[in-house]
């Protein structure tokens, strides 16, 4: 009697497991398999399967955009801010982390900031620095942007993994006589690895998705990335809806695949490293 | 010859005041540079006179009324007050819909099922997609002609003919679901966090006779709470900061039932024909104070600060 | 395994992808931008002595996409041609459009620089630019030679400021009536726009659609809606007179502009049903399709859209084009809007300035103008103009169309700007009550509150 009840609980928790598995496969599927269906269609939209198949859509982008200069563009840029904003930032989590030092909460405060800034108050700004620095329409200068753009979701994600490792591992290193710097590199960042990737796919992420920005500072056709490139697209395809629905098909979809290729590696990194406290 | 001891233990204390300095600086430099310029601007300017009058030259509005752009902003502008409520609902939503939704599927993909890698991966698609082209998937889906949620409404309620984002209600939910339940990327961390906890708690509760729901209750919610709280700052702050969804969705319409404070900043300053930078300043000013609170208040819950 | 064979597939298909991305990058694209910088490196090393100035402007499409953007680069490059033994004329097309080259400027203003000569597109940059001191008042050069006056036409007095200058002048022109599907009115037994008299006639034929169970117009919170505002606040003396003084308005509490509201809930958007209103917005092109689809009767838009009625569904026969009646018997109204074009940097030298003003003068010509017109790109600003003339000339069917229209907006007997260029932001705060009004949620009385409480706001 026993042993069917606990039978029936395994079956309900297993089925109460798909349909949440379900409903999160369903949720996050359905509008882009919608778009990808109705990028076949003559007349964009509604529910039922193309009838007649088209591609005309996806012949105008390939023989009118170069659409792999954009996804090159992409990741540079992404990549390159990616790395340099998460070096810097963990080393100042560290510190903030490990350290005692006056203005400790100054530097929090001062990074949370920029949490609620709205992107659209320091546009201004930003546009008249990149101009006065001559970075304008260059990729080095958008790449300098999003190294700060995603400073404290970064920092809050670092220190919070910087706090969980005990304090024992670097004593130990330097006893060995590590320095604080070899200390870091050599022990704190292998063992923060999970951490770092978290953080390294969210910086990724939103670097990747950036829209804003990259269509203000971004000028010149050849240098955009593809989020720009796709705001572009409610103006100059509006009258082309089959060309429009191509469109966000053939931006995301090859993300979509490197996404799920890379984060293998990720998220290995993620689940091999538990921490033990 | 001096004391050596003494001597040493300065030495020490400036090397690490040095190392403290130098892994610092990188960070608060470009701190520096990108965000503290505009934020003393924002500040400032938002207790001028600063329009397409004066755009080079914002005019310091004087002492006996410094606070005149909040005060408007309260007092007669509909716009900013349709702005803040929608943003502060938005904000709750996160919290009550996108955060509890996450935190179910980070559970239930933490025992490893069948599929669970899978579903993991196809959860963050959402994320990956730009929402510049989640704006663009959504307009069309909730478009009359082509989209398929008044195709849908019609199934169920014949002749209801819904057009989602000529409702100012509708819209606002149209808005909403555009983003809310896509919690892809904190699924991700929560799962991190789960896989991170020692492996022999679990052993040892099973041992006690725990099912894997109590342990769920009992072991991985409570060893969670930390980076629910991280989380939750994120998808609050983006529910606070919402602004490309509506641009490419709703444009703040019908009726500017959409209007979110972002959209606002925008619409009073750079969108407006007026260019009135000063009060979408001060609208500026007033969202980070309300992010910052809600940090606060987040981190209080959560006690993601340190002693814990 | 299974896993694996997926990702050797995901592999092959993104290799594929990649592969053919490589494919199209081989391809010679050369864009007439390309072509201008290249001709003007090659001249730059011979005479690097002559004046250089930067035109940009938002014709960025490709002519498949919108064949009228070709033109116009061809009609920009043709002038580089000729003068390139006196001035290097560099022609860039901005990828973001107009609405991009207006957002360039705000922030370059802000950063102290501008344009040498930009084209706006009707994105409305002088006032800004104007008090900030960075931009050209054209008004002398256009006073001391009567053919560049005649040449901008409208513009000329639209965009005269209060200073008493004019800081922008267009090529072309935002001619707006409305477009009727013949048939329909036919099926329906109705009262055409060329037979009608007064708005009572519209009523009555909005009406006999109705009741044929043709959907007379499909709207949308905007631009669609607006132009019939627009339209019919021109039908008395007094509407006119309000609509006129739309810049500086203070409060909408005036009896005709509640009664041209009372209009457009009673007799317009209550007419229609929920599925033919749009939620407005750039992409939000119902209106258009359906009319072109032969189910709407009438498509409130401008001259341009001629180019909608090539092998349409309704039959391009069918299509006509009117202008709007007023309240008073036989008398007529068309909306021309010139808004904000071309518009001239303060920081160029003399030469460059000539050159600039050069290129304004040659985009106004009336050799020009004709171009725009039979290209059936769109309506020219010179009232000089001859449609008759031009009727004759034009061989295809949609530029027959076009002529037509630009006629019957010309020779309207009350002319007056679009609802933008007279509201400014009133007009998004306008255009977001039509819904309520539609549903019947709002009353006229509510809107006018809640407009005059957005005035109030605003100052």
């Amino acid at each position: 009697m026993v042993e069917k009840k606990k039978k029936l609980g395994e079956f309900l928790s297993s089925l109460y497991g798909k349909i949440v598995m379900l409903i999160v496969i369903f949720i996050s599927l359905y509008p882009i398999v919608w778009v990808f269906l109705s990028s076949f269609k003559k007349n964009p939209g509604g529910l039922s399967l193309p009838t007649e198949w088209i591609f005309d859509g996806y012949i105008t982008i390939f023989t009118k955009l170069n659409i792999l200069t954009y996804f090159k563009n992409s990741f540079i840029i992404t990549i390159t801010s990616t790395i340099i904003s998460v070096l810097i930032v963990s080393m100042a989590a560290y510190v903030s982390a490990r350290m005692e030092f006056r203005l400790k909460g100054l530097v929090t405060m001062m990074f949370s900031t920029t949490l609620f800034i709205p992107a659209i108050s320091i546009s201004l700004p930003i546009y008249q620095l990149l101009g006065n620095l001559g970075l304008k329409d260059t990729h080095l200068g958008i790449i300098f942007i999003y190294s700060g753009l995603g400073i404290a979701t970064t920092y809050f994600i670092l220190r919070s993994y910087f706090l969980s490792i005990p304090k024992e591992m670097e004593e130990a290193a330097r006893i060995d006589g590590c320095g604080y710097a070899g200390s870091f590199f050599r022990i704190i960042v292998p063992i923060a690895k999970p951490g770092i990737s978290t953080a390294a796919i969210m910086a990724f992420l939103n670097n990747w998705n950036e829209f804003y920005f990259a269509s203000i500072l971004l000028k010149s056709k050849e240098k955009m990335t593809l989020p720009a490139l796709l705001g572009q697209f409610t103006t100059a395809y509006s009258k082309n809806l089959n060309g429009m629905f191509s469109a966000i098909i053939v931006t995301v979809v090859p993300t979509i695949i490197i996404f799920c290729l890379l984060s293998e590696t990720f998220v290995k990194s993620l689940t091999a490293g538990a921490v033990k406290g | 010859m001096g004391n050596p001891k003494k001597n040493s233990r300065n030495k020490l204390f400036t090397k690490k005041n040095g190392f403290i300095f130098a892994f610092l600086l990188p960070a608060v430099l470009v701190w520096a540079i990108i965000y503290a310029y505009p934020l003393f601007n924002i500040f400032f300017t938002s207790f001028t006179k600063w329009n397409y009058k004066n755009f080079l030259n914002p005019e310091f509005l004087g002492i006996s009324n410094i606070f005149d752009n909040y005060i408007k902003l309260f007092t007669v502008d509909r716009n900013f007050q349709m702005a803040f409520v929608n943003s502060m609902k938005w904000v709750v939503l996160t919290m009550c819909i996108q955060m509890p939704f996450t935190v179910i599927v980070a559970l239930v993909l933490s025992k490893k099922p069948l599929g669970w890698k899978f579903t993991r991966n196809v959860f963050i698609i959402p994320n990956i997609i730009s929402t510049a082209a989640i704006g663009l998937i959504f307009l069309n889906i909730y478009s009359p002609s082509r989209g398929i949620v008044t195709e849908i409404c019609n199934m169920i309620w014949p002749g209801s003919d819904i057009s989602v984002l000529a409702n100012p209600t509708y819209s606002f939910w149209g808005v909403t679901f555009a983003f809310i339940l896509f919690g892809g990327s904190s699924c991700l961390l929560l799962l991190t966090q789960i896989f991170s906890i020692d492996p022999a708690i679990y052993e040892a509760a099973r041992v006690d006779g725990a099912n894997e729901r109590q342990m769920d209750f009992l072991i991985r919610l409570p060893l969670m709470r930390p980076m629910i709280g991280t989380v939750s700052v994120m998808a609050a702050n983006y529910g606070l900061l919402l602004y490309n969804e509506i641009a490419l969705i709703s444009q703040g319409g019908p009726d500017n039932a959409t209007y979110s404070l972002s959209y606002y900043v925008y619409k009073t300053g750079l969108g407006s024909t007026k260019l009135n930078f000063a009060r979408a300043n001060a609208a500026g000013v007033i969202q980070i104070i309300l992010g910052l609170v809600l940090v606060g208040i987040i981190n209080k819950a959560f006690r993601t600060a340190e002693e814990d | 395994m299974k896993k694996k064979l997926i990702s050797l597939f995901l592999c092959a298909s993104l290799a594929a992808s990649m592969l053919v991305g490589c494919g199209s990058t081989e391809e010679p694209v050369t864009t007439e931008v390309e072509e201008a910088t290249e001709e003007v490196a090659t001249t730059e090393e011979v005479a690097s002595e002559l004046p250089t100035i930067t035109f940009t402007h938002g014709y960025y499409h490709d002519e498949s996409e919108w064949p009228a953007a070709a033109e116009m680069r061809a009609i920009y490059q043709e002038f580089a041609d000729a003068h390139a033994d006196e001035f290097n004329f560099v022609v860039v097309a901005d990828e973001s459009g107009a609405e991009g080259i207006y957002n360039t400027a705000l922030n370059d203003l802000g950063a102290g620089s501008f344009y040498d000569i930009a084209d706006f597109g009707g994105w409305n940059i002088t006032p800004v630019a104007a008090a900030a001191g960075a931009i050209v008042d054209l008004k002398p050069y256009l006073d001391e030679d009567a053919a560049f006056k005649a040449g901008v036409g409208v513009c000329y007095d639209q965009n005269l400021t209060e200073d008493g200058a004019i800081y922008s002048v267009r090529e072309q022109i935002e001619g707006v009536g409305f477009w009727y599907n013949e048939a329909l009115f036919a099926q329906a037994g109705a009262k055409v726009p060329s037979e009608w008299s007064t708005w009572a006639d519209f009523d009555a034929a909005v009406d006999a659609l109705v009741a044929a169970g043709i959907t007379p117009f499909g709207l949308n919170a905007g631009w669609p809606t607006n132009i019939l505002l627009a339209g019919y606040s021109q039908r008395s003396e007094a509407s006119r007179a309000f609509y006129e003084g739309g810049a500086t308005v203070e409060s909408f509490d005036d009896e005709t502009f509640k009664a041209s509201m009372e209009f457009m809930q009673k007799n317009v958007l209550q007419k229609i049903d929920a599925a033919n209103f749009g939620p407005g917005g750039d992409s939000d092109e119902a209106y258009r399709s359906e009319f072109f689809a032969g189910n709407t009767a009438m498509l409130f838009n401008g001259v341009w859209d001629a180019g909608g009625s090539v092998g349409c569904e309704a039959g391009a026969e069918n299509i006509k084009p009117a202008v709007f009646p007023t309240d008073e018997a036989g008398k007529t109204a068309a909306l021309l809007s010139g808004g904000c074009g071309f518009v001239v940097g303060s920081h160029l030298d003399e030469a460059q300035t000539a050159a600039a003003i050069e290129f304004i003068k040659y985009m106004t010509s009336p050799e020009i103008a004709a171009r725009i017109i039979e290209k059936g790109i769109g309506m020219a600003p010179s009232t000089e103009v001859d449609y008759d003339a031009l009727a004759s000339v034009v061989t295809t069917d949609d530029a027959k169309l076009l002529v037509e229209a630009c006629r019957l907006c010309q020779n309207a007997d009350y002319q007056a700007l679009g609802l933008g260029n007279t509201f400014g932001d009133a007009e998004g705060e306008i255009q977001a009550k039509y819904a309520g009004l539609k549903d019947g949620s709002k009353t006229v009385e509510d809107v006018v509150a809640e407009l005059n409480d957005f005035l109030a706001a605003a100052e």
